[in-house]
């Protein structure tokens, strides 16, 4: 959209934590025990800005702060025949610093389910508009990431605000608008600009595109599944060792299945969405006990066909963005790429479509 | 070079052939056992359950050092009633793993003769973390600077209970290893400190339930975190939610957690869950008088009822 | 905080008017509650108690009546915590409604035909709905004879009895067949499962469309049923039970193959139904 261009890194990050923390909530990712999660900006020490984009992929998707594990809906108190109901979903104006182009991506994919069909979800509509995305591109991507086989570029900045290039041996932090909103942004601050020479800008690229991610040659550009797929006997054997957990669920960034949950304290209540995983065994065990899928077979089978077909059929996307956080985590090693490549081995022995 | 670290060819080729004589001559139906998952570039080898029915399959068993999860859990799964021959499964048992086993029998969850035991002597697992800083490049690792530090502490090598031993049992390091050196940590915090320790940990948690599920302890048929009547613990995950979910499934195991370390493991938020059964563990050792708290007995210190205790709640 | 109208989960409250014990047992009762919005039959709405949590209930009062009244009319089944704490409510108290979800059956492509309908215990809800709201546009769609074989575990289980027994007999062209698993002695009815006994009436496929709703295993007789009277899969209409959490195919839940039952259901017909994956 335009050129790259460099700021001074000192006085982003002054920016940032003092002028733009005050009309925005501010997140970045810190390193907590090992685990890098997203935290508020709230009394940062200097040289925050500096480690937080040099930061690994967080455990926790980017984008979730948008789908909170506990999203509030409404407030209620009172008695049965005096309830007073108050709306409690809210949406802040909301920086996120640090957010990887697999993350990006996955907000693109959940805006097709959100935002694009009709019975638009308009909370989610509009904390999309009032988030600004400030990517970081991967300088160093971890083993188990495949987001180009996906169709991800790792240093790409479509699919954010503004992307920042923490490269060695530039002088000051090479930055790059590419939405309107991002401009804006930028402006708002008042930094010192300098606009890159078209050369730097692609040399800069050049960086990015020479790292190596061997998990996506191997992955290959996997294509969609068919419906056919689901009678596949591979589902009851690769099934067996999934533990039920809903770690792989709420590690990925395309997951959002939610559930609606009373919480109730004396008079007083909470109505939430909640963060659900179609790998436990009871969500879609119904009051009366019926469970259309009672089995892990069925459980893991509904995730990898949801993201490989069903997402395909209606959405027209694979929802996976290659953020390998299942190919790290999972605790079986059922994670995304082995189940690929055991379809992948199932097709090509009983004749199927390639994937 | 690690990769010789990781492997024992000769004890794989005992359990293959083994394995395979049992499920020809009918003495199991199934067995619950260990693979290599297809290896992937820049990855770290990774060995995970697998279920073996027919002789044929035998091939694909393995023992390594990155065999992380237990097995006996598994168990449950298979179908209960009926031809019990259906459930007679064979399974690999190292020392951790035993005491796993111990916990499910005792709680009537799977029965003795329903499984047929190779034991193996373990001298530990590596750590995926150490083990990452290290691979593919490092020409000399020690294999003691790549294990897991539960397996660095362990004092149950070798399984207590089985049918066979695949290798010679191994000298057992006295019990003293498990010196609870973060729980004296933890003890000596004032009330407030701790609080604001555990504040931080439990924040992190997603409620995954990765922790109860690999949980040898966590053996009930109906879990009460899933129950919606009482709701003592829904989806929400606001922190005092988090400290009753925390605090449940830790006064659950207590007294009943072998040591076996997979909750740590699994966490994908690197929550040390491990520190509170730790800390029962620490308890019951002191006011019990248990030199072996992770081994389970008929009857745990917490597990039974006396009507002359002094205290007058439970 | 969102402006108003943006939280598509945000219920509106609405007031308990009556609750009327629709069986002898009391396990189904039917909630009428003040005001109403515009929806069509088969569509659903998520009721609420709060504090417990919300179910996706089928609206059974027809939409002309719901229009004149200003009402909406739910008929539940007490099968879980939610649908337990709705029963304990009266004429007064307060619950959360939002909808209409979901899409509705198509009786605007049924003009001329006969109408075949076929329920099961609580599974005539969201069917009283459609059959009040044909038998009111009879003339409007030039639709044929209607009829309606309705059957439950025992007479004391039957629901809606004032029309089942009374009104919709003594409509025109419209005849009503019910039956019981089980009779007592005042039963002077059929006594049998309702699949075989729509064999036993077996009504003829042509110019006809059939309209399920019922338990899972009396809809997967009923389907066979029809089959051998030479129904075809499009002629065949019936509605997916699933657990459901958002109503408009955000939260996953409802998800069977591409679709959602909860915005692309729970209306299908048995061609459609023979599209998606068996889940459900």
């Amino acid at each position: 959209m335009s050129a790259t261009i460099t700021v001074d890194l000192e006085e982003l990050e002054t920016q940032l934590a003092g002028d733009v923390s005050r009309r925005f909530d501010v997140y970045v990712p810190v390193d907590e025990n090992g685990a890098v999660v997203f935290r508020r900006l709230t009394t940062p020490a200097s040289g925050w800005l500096k480690r937080s984009v040099s930061l690994t992929r967080s455990v926790l998707p980017a984008n979730k702060l948008l789908t909170p594990q506990t999203d509030p809906v409404l407030r209620f108190q009172g008695g049965p025949t005096d309830y007073e109901v108050s709306d409690a979903a809210a949406s802040t104006d909301l920086v996120i610093l640090g957010v990887k182009p697999c993350d990006a991506r996955a907000l693109k994919l959940l805006d097709k389910v959100f935002a694009d069909e009709s019975d638009i979800d308009q909370v989610y509509v509009e904390r999309r508009q009032k988030t600004v995305l400030i990517g970081v591109a991967c300088e160093k991507p971890e083993p188990t990431c495949f987001c180009k086989a996906m169709g991800v570029s790792p240093w790409s900045s479509d699919d954010c605000d503004l992307m920042i290039y923490p490269m060695q041996g530039l002088e000051g932090l090479a930055l790059k608008c590419s939405s309107d909103k991002g401009q804006a942004f930028l402006a708002g601050m008042h930094l010192t600009i300098r606009e890159l020479p078209a050369e730097t800008s692609e040399e800069i690229e050049a960086h990015y595109r020479a790292i190596p991610q061997p998990l996506s040659e191997f992955v290959g550009h996997p294509e969609a599944l068919s419906l056919d797929s689901f009678e596949l006997p591979i589902w009851g054997r690769i099934s067996e060792r999934c533990l039920s957990c809903g770690l792989c669920t709420y590690l990925c960034p395309t997951c959002y299945c939610f559930a609606v949950v009373d919480k109730s304290l004396g008079e007083r209540g909470l109505r939430a969405r909640c963060w659900d995983s179609c790998m436990f065994p009871d969500f879609l065990k119904m009051a009366g006990g019926h469970n259309p899928r009672p089995t892990k077979k069925e459980r893991v089978r509904q995730r990898f066909m949801h993201k490989l077909c069903y997402t395909h059929e209606r959405y027209g996307q694979i929802f996976c963005v290659g953020c390998g956080r299942c190919v790290e985590k999972c605790p079986v090693g059922l994670h995304f790429v082995d189940v690929l490549s055991q379809l992948r081995r199932e097709l090509a022995g009983g004749g199927g479509d390639g994937l | 070079m690690i990769a010789a670290l990781l492997e024992d060819k000769h004890l794989e080729e005992l359990l293959r052939a083994r394995v395979r004589q049992l499920l020809e001559s009918g003495q199991i139906s199934l067995f619950l056992g260990y693979e290599r998952q297809e290896s992937l570039p820049g990855i770290l080898p990774s060995s995970v359950p697998c279920i073996i029915r027919d002789p044929s399959d035998v091939a694909r068993l393995v023992f390594d050092r990155v065999c992380h999860r237990s097995l006996v859990k598994y168990l449950l799964d298979l179908p209960t009633g009926g031809d019990s021959k259906e459930r007679r499964a064979g399974l690999v048992v190292r020392g951790c793993d035993s005491l796993a086993l111990q916990r499910l029998i005792q709680d009537h969850r799977v029965s003795r003769e329903e499984v047929y035991l190779l034991g193996i002597p373990c001298t530990g697992m590596v750590d995926k973390r150490k083990l990452s800083k290290v691979y593919p490049q490092s020409p000399s690792v020690s294999l003691e600077s790549i294990l897991d530090d539960t397996c660095l502490g362990c004092d149950t090598h070798n399984p207590v209970i089985y049918d066979e031993l695949l290798c010679e049992k191994v000298s057992e390091a006295p019990s003293s290893v498990v010196d609870f050196v973060q729980v004296r940590r933890l003890e000596a915090l004032s009330p407030d400190e701790r609080y604001k320790v555990w504040e931080a940990e439990f924040s992190r948690c997603i409620r995954c339930f990765a922790c109860r599920n690999v949980c040898p302890a966590c053996d009930c048929r109906q879990c009460t975190l899933e129950s919606n009547d009482p709701g003592w613990i829904t989806k929400h995950t606001s922190i005092s939610e988090q400290f009753m979910f925390h605090f449940i499934r830790a006064f659950h195991v207590a007294g009943r957690c072998v040591g076996c370390g997979e909750c740590e493991r699994v966490c994908p938020m690197g929550i040390n869950i491990g520190e509170l059964n730790r800390k029962f563990m620490k308890d019951i050792r002191e006011l019990f008088g248990r030199d072996n708290p992770k081994m389970p007995r008929d009857v745990e210190p917490l597990g039974k009822f006396n009507p002359d205790d002094p205290e007058e709640f439970l | 905080m969102s402006e108003t109208g943006k939280n598509p989960l945000l219920p509106s409250v609405h007031t308990i008017r009556e609750v009327r014990d629709e069986t002898d047992v009391g396990d189904v009762k039917t909630f009428v509650v003040d005001g109403s919005f515009d929806y069509l039959p088969g569509q659903c709405a998520m009721v609420s108690v709060f504090g417990v949590g919300e179910c996706m209930i089928s609206i059974t009062s027809s939409p002309d009546a719901s229009a004149r009244g200003r009402y909406l009319e739910f008929a539940v089944k007490k099968v879980g915590l939610v649908t337990e704490a709705l029963h304990e409510l009266e004429p007064g108290c307060k619950i959360g409604i939002r909808g209409p979800y979901g899409n509705h059956f198509p009786f605007e492509q049924w003009a001329g035909k006969k109408l075949l309908f076929i329920g099961g215990g609580i599974g005539l809800a969201p069917l009283r709905s459609l059959i009040n709201h044909c038998i009111a546009h009879k003339e409007e769609y030039r639709y044929g004879p209607i009829e309606i074989v309705y059957g439950a575990r025992s007479p004391g289980d039957l629901c809606f009895k004032d029309e089942i027994m009374g009104h919709w007999p003594k409509c025109e062209d419209t005849t009503v067949h019910l039956t019981v698993d089980r009779g007592d002695e005042n039963w002077k009815g059929h006594v049998g499962f309702v699949p075989q006994f729509v064999e036993e009436i077996a009504p003829s496929p042509s110019d006809c469309v059939a309209i399920t709703c019922g338990p899972p295993i009396m809809i997967k007789l009923v389907l066979e049923t029809l089959r051998k009277l030479g129904f075809e899969d499009d002629q065949v209409i019936t509605t997916l039970e699933l657990k459901m959490q958002c109503g408009i195919g955000k939260c996953g839940r409802c998800n069977v193959g591409s679709k959602y039952v909860c915005k692309d259901g729970p209306v299908f017909s048995l061609a459609q139904l023979k599209q998606l994956p068996a889940e459900f």
